[in-house]
């Protein structure tokens, strides 16, 4: 489809953007291929051969790319299969988010009226309830896993792609070729999908890299203090066990490994998004 | 014959795309104070560009390329937004198109207009006022009005509004860009009874820019006709309605209806070339009913006809039997499928 | 094609008229303040239609003239049911469609099309022109690609394009502005509707592929037998293709008839003002300025009596009395004016 081939003109000429694209690449491989990838398992306790010693808390070399952590567990394994979660998780939420978030813009837009008034009412609520301490006490009640964690993102995020869709589809709504669908006879759920649905989709397609940044920094954060699922390796997890264990100061490795990982993840997708903004101008999209 | 207000020597402008567009192809012409001059044309045409570039309104892709821009012996080509300052507004105003959408909604007219007097003269606040009054009458709008945000007037009031903001400092040349195009008919015949009376009292020039002919017919003396960048044809108005010379002008008159004389409307079938480039002879010679090889081949230049009437054709010699065949539809059938 | 192959409507008591407007009016309630819904005053209304009576003959092109603020748009919207009337009722082929639902509109919809007036909008940037044209018979359960397709070649045909495959392929923004306005036109007529309404469709075109798409109407008409209701403010235009015309000012109508008979020789004062107003090119003649003071008053609060008297130069104490009726003052000719005027509108 041409949007698509618009897609990848808009990331091709931003060289942020194709950097953000390789990165991401090279994480979604590093996901994928982790176990040949990682030179050791993420929770093997390593002895040192040489010295016969656990090899706790030894910074970064040559052996050990990113240092070890308290129980001699090497950082850059644990970055590696950590960066399953983290794009399991930004990639699932965002897509839950932009799929609820267009369905309630193209809905309130189209209808307006009580529809619409009572979509936004919701949408306010969302916007009015913060995400931490709702992902922190959601995560209380019901057990912490990712899948809950998914779940908080879905709930509440996908206020923003909601209203800026909503109010797209408000002037589109009143095009004369959505009024001429009309006097044609088509149903309103084929003028919401068929008619305006496409017309929309630049802006379905910026959200989708905003959601995966918001979805990362959300879960980093949340298991950063201790609610994540510890079941499983994730980028947060390992700054709230670095944390906890009080060695911030000295393994200062400990903390950049996984900071820098979620911080490149994320940069990438937003400069990826951004590349893509001008999608949403209507006049650039010939 | 005194210096002229305003000269263009064969000025070309191109906006850069993908491929660069020749909008404007080599236009010259000059105008004097008192001048009223209508600007004719359709879509594309470069009546706007040519306006544009006298002000350096120019978007960003938008360049002179080629010739001069001379106000008042000043050489203004390509001038840029601080250079122009002197200029703008206090010597040569502009009125662009739905000029009414212009005006800022949330603060008073008033304020509007002291703001655009003070910006470009230092005179008080109170100076300013009374000024804005005066414009107000000018006009003809109550000056209590002044009180009033753009929302509570109406599309006519507005657009007086910004006619008077346009005099507000006595401009020696008006450039008005369709502006009445967005108003209705009645609210129209009060705007440019308006200018009429206006330009009659103050005797500033003005270019007036329009694709309807029997606005500038009624408007202006002098006339411009342009199509695909160039000046087709030009001179007294008068003459020009009355016997067109430039077959794109006779195509104009055509297809244009008058409500007392109803005749057979007959469209000019194509469209207006590709400017990027521009196509080599004659511009018009596509959708021209009296085509000939050299007219492709060789580029017209505009040529006196009669005293006051310039066209751009080879064949202005044969004009009047041209005329005949122009009001005929069978010449200007080539198909009737786009 | 000159005035005289008009084609003039005669009364004709036994031809029933293939759509009639009955007392239509569209009021929208303009939001109350807080204190008059506790008090329950009345809310005020923007009176858009304001009891109009029109009816429009098979094979007819019937004008709708006015400024902006007259309500001719809203009724051409009411008309193909994409606004529901407030009260009256719109006869189509006997049967009252105002209040129609469901599956019975969809069933009347394939009689009354639409084209507007903004080539750039009007047609799906994300659709085909093949796609454009062929969605008015997908959604009315014509789903055989082959049959769709033929009817499609000959809807664009119609409208005067070369149905290749170049053009069915194309998006709107590889095509030119008259071209799009054809698609647009291609597309209404697609399922053979009996009538079109066309709101201002020529407006946004340059003047001369105007008339291009004028003659296609006209053609249309001949050919398809099609009705069209022709909205537009240039009079130019609708003396030049249409048979009858009516005049509306603040939601009514104030005067119809014959096209020649009300342009040139119109007896409202209103009317005569609009007349008046257009630019003559001819550099010749000097026209009378219309004698019209003041704006127009808002739809909410409109005067008691004649709705025009407030602006009207000839208005006496009796106007502002009683809103007049329209009066058949010549046959097929009915103004609203107890003052009409009886000279010709141009003396040259």
């Amino acid at each position: 489809m041409d949007l698509i081939k618009t897609i990848f003109r808009a990331i091709l000429s931003d060289r942020l953007a194709i950097f953000g694209l390789v990165v991401i690449i090279l994480f979604i491989f590093a996901a994928i291929f982790a176990p040949y990838v990682a030179p050791y398992e993420p929770r093997e306790i390593i002895k040192d051969t040489d010295t016969g010693l656990v090899a706790k808390y030894k910074p970064p070399s040559l052996k050990y790319w990113f240092g070890t952590d308290n129980l001699a567990r090497d950082i850059f394994s644990q970055v590696v299969f950590g960066s399953r979660i983290a794009l399991v998780v930004g990639f699932l939420s965002a897509i839950l988010v932009v799929f609820v978030g267009t369905n309630v813009g193209l809905v309130a837009g189209y209808y307006g009226g009580r529809t619409d008034n009572f979509l936004m009412r919701i949408v306010d609520i969302a916007y009015a309830i913060p995400f931490i301490p709702f992902a922190v006490l959601l995560v209380a009640l019901l057990q912490p896993s990712i899948k809950n964690l998914i779940l908080v993102m879905a709930l509440l995020m996908w206020r923003a792609p909601a209203r800026v869709i909503r109010s797209q589809v408000l002037s589109l709504s009143q095009r004369p070729f959505v009024k001429s669908a009309r006097v044609a006879g088509a149903s309103n759920m084929r003028i919401i999908y068929q008619h305006i649905g496409p017309n929309i989709l630049p802006f379905v397609f910026l959200y989708i890299p905003i959601s995966v940044g918001w979805a990362i920094i959300a879960e980093a954060s949340v298991s950063f203090l201790g609610f994540g699922d510890p079941r499983v390796i994730s980028w947060g997890g390992m700054l709230q066990i670095a944390f906890a264990s009080g060695a911030m100061r000295i393994a200062w490795w400990w903390t950049l490994a996984p900071g820098l990982a979620i911080v490149l993840v994320v940069i990438s997708v937003y400069f990826i998004g951004r590349a893509l903004e001008p999608l949403a101008n209507p006049q650039l999209l010939k | 014959m005194s210096k002229p207000l305003l000269e263009f020597s064969d000025v070309k402008v191109e906006y850069q795309s993908a491929s660069p567009v020749e909008a404007v192809g080599g236009v010259s012409f000059t105008l004097q104070l008192g001048d009223n001059v209508g600007l004719v044309g359709e879509s594309g045409c470069g009546k706007t560009t040519v306006a544009k570039s006298i002000l350096g309104l120019l978007p960003s892709n938008g360049n002179v390329t080629a010739g001069r821009i001379i106000w008042d012996g000043e050489d203004i080509t390509g001038y840029t937004g601080d250079e122009l300052t002197d200029i703008r507004w206090k010597d040569i105003a502009f009125i662009p198109q739905s000029a009414m959408n212009s005006l800022d909604p949330v603060y008073k007219i008033r304020d509007q207009i002291v703001e655009a007097i003070r910006a470009h003269e230092k005179v008080s606040k109170d100076e300013a006022r009374s000024r804005a009054v005066d414009l107000c009458k000018l006009v003809g709008i109550e000056p209590k009005r002044l009180n009033d945000y753009p929302h509570q007037l109406s599309g006519g009031m507005k657009q007086r509004m910004v006619i008077a903001m346009a005099l507000a400092l006595n401009p020696r040349l008006i450039i008005a860009d369709e502006p009445t195009t967005a108003l209705d008919v009645i609210v129209q015949d009060r705007i440019l009874h308006q200018i009429i009376e206006l330009q009659g009292d103050l005797q500033f020039a003005m270019i007036y820019i329009s694709h309807d002919i029997a606005v500038i017919s009624e408007t202006c003396q002098l006339i411009k006709v342009m199509y695909a960048g160039k000046i087709v044809e030009h001179g007294n108005i008068k003459k020009i309605l009355k016997e067109p010379t430039h077959p794109y002008t006779m195509g104009l008159k055509n297809a244009f209806p008058d409500i007392r004389n109803p005749h057979a409307l007959i469209s000019i079938p194509g469209h207006p070339p590709n400017l990027n480039p521009p196509p080599t002879g004659c511009r018009f010679a596509p959708r021209c009913p009296f085509v000939a090889d050299i007219c492709s081949k060789e580029e017209p230049v505009l040529v006196e006809v009669t005293p006051e009437q310039y066209a751009a054709c080879h064949f202005t010699d044969q004009a009047p039997e041209l005329r005949v065949n122009a009001a005929k539809a069978e010449a200007w059938q080539k198909s009737h499928i786009e | 094609m000159d005035q005289n192959n008009r084609n003039v409507n005669t009364t004709n008591p036994s031809e029933t008229p293939l759509l009639e407007l009955r007392d239509l009016r569209k009021w929208y309630v303009v939001s109350q303040g807080y204190f008059s819904q506790i008090f329950r005053t009345e809310g005020q209304n923007v009176k858009a239609v304001d009891g109009v009576d029109l009816h429009i003959m098979k094979g007819e092109i019937l004008g709708l003239v006015g400024e902006s603020g007259s309500g001719k748009s809203t009724l051409g919207e009411l008309v193909v049911r994409l606004q529901d009337p407030t009260e009256g009722s719109i006869i189509f082929e006997g049967t009252d469609i105002a209040t129609l639902k469901g599956k019975d509109l969809i069933k009347f919809r394939r009689h009354v099309q639409v084209i507007f007036q903004d080539p750039y909008a009007t047609l799906n940037p994300r659709f085909t022109v093949y796609r454009t044209v062929a969605e008015p018979l997908i959604v009315n359960g014509f789903r055989d690609k082959e049959e769709n397709m033929d009817r499609v070649v000959l809807a664009l045909t119609r409208a005067g394009l070369k149905p290749d495959e170049t053009l069915l392929e194309a998006f709107p923004h590889q095509i030119s502005g008259g071209q799009r306005q054809r698609v647009s036109v291609a597309r209404a007529i697609v399922l053979e509707p009996d009538l079109v309404v066309a709101d201002e469709p020529v407006s946004m075109l340059d003047v001369s592929i105007r008339s291009g798409i004028l003659h296609l109407l006209e053609g249309l008409r001949e050919s398809l037998g099609l009705s069209i209701i022709f909205i537009s403010h240039d009079l130019s235009t609708v003396q030049y293709l249409c048979d009858r015309v009516a005049i509306m000012y603040l939601g009514k109508v104030m005067e119809i008839g014959p096209t020649n008979a009300v342009i040139g020789h119109a007896h409202h004062p209103y009317a005569r003002a609009l007349m008046n107003a257009v630019p003559v090119i001819d550099p010749d003649i000097k026209r009378d300025r219309p004698e019209v003071e003041g704006e127009p008053p808002s739809s909410i609060e409109l005067p008691p009596g004649c709705r025009f008297a407030p602006r009207c130069p000839f208005m006496t104490e009796e106007c502002n009395v009683v809103e007049p009726g329209l009066e058949e003052l010549k046959p097929n000719h009915l103004v609203r004016c107890i003052h009409p005027r009886m000279d010709p509108l141009w003396t040259d």
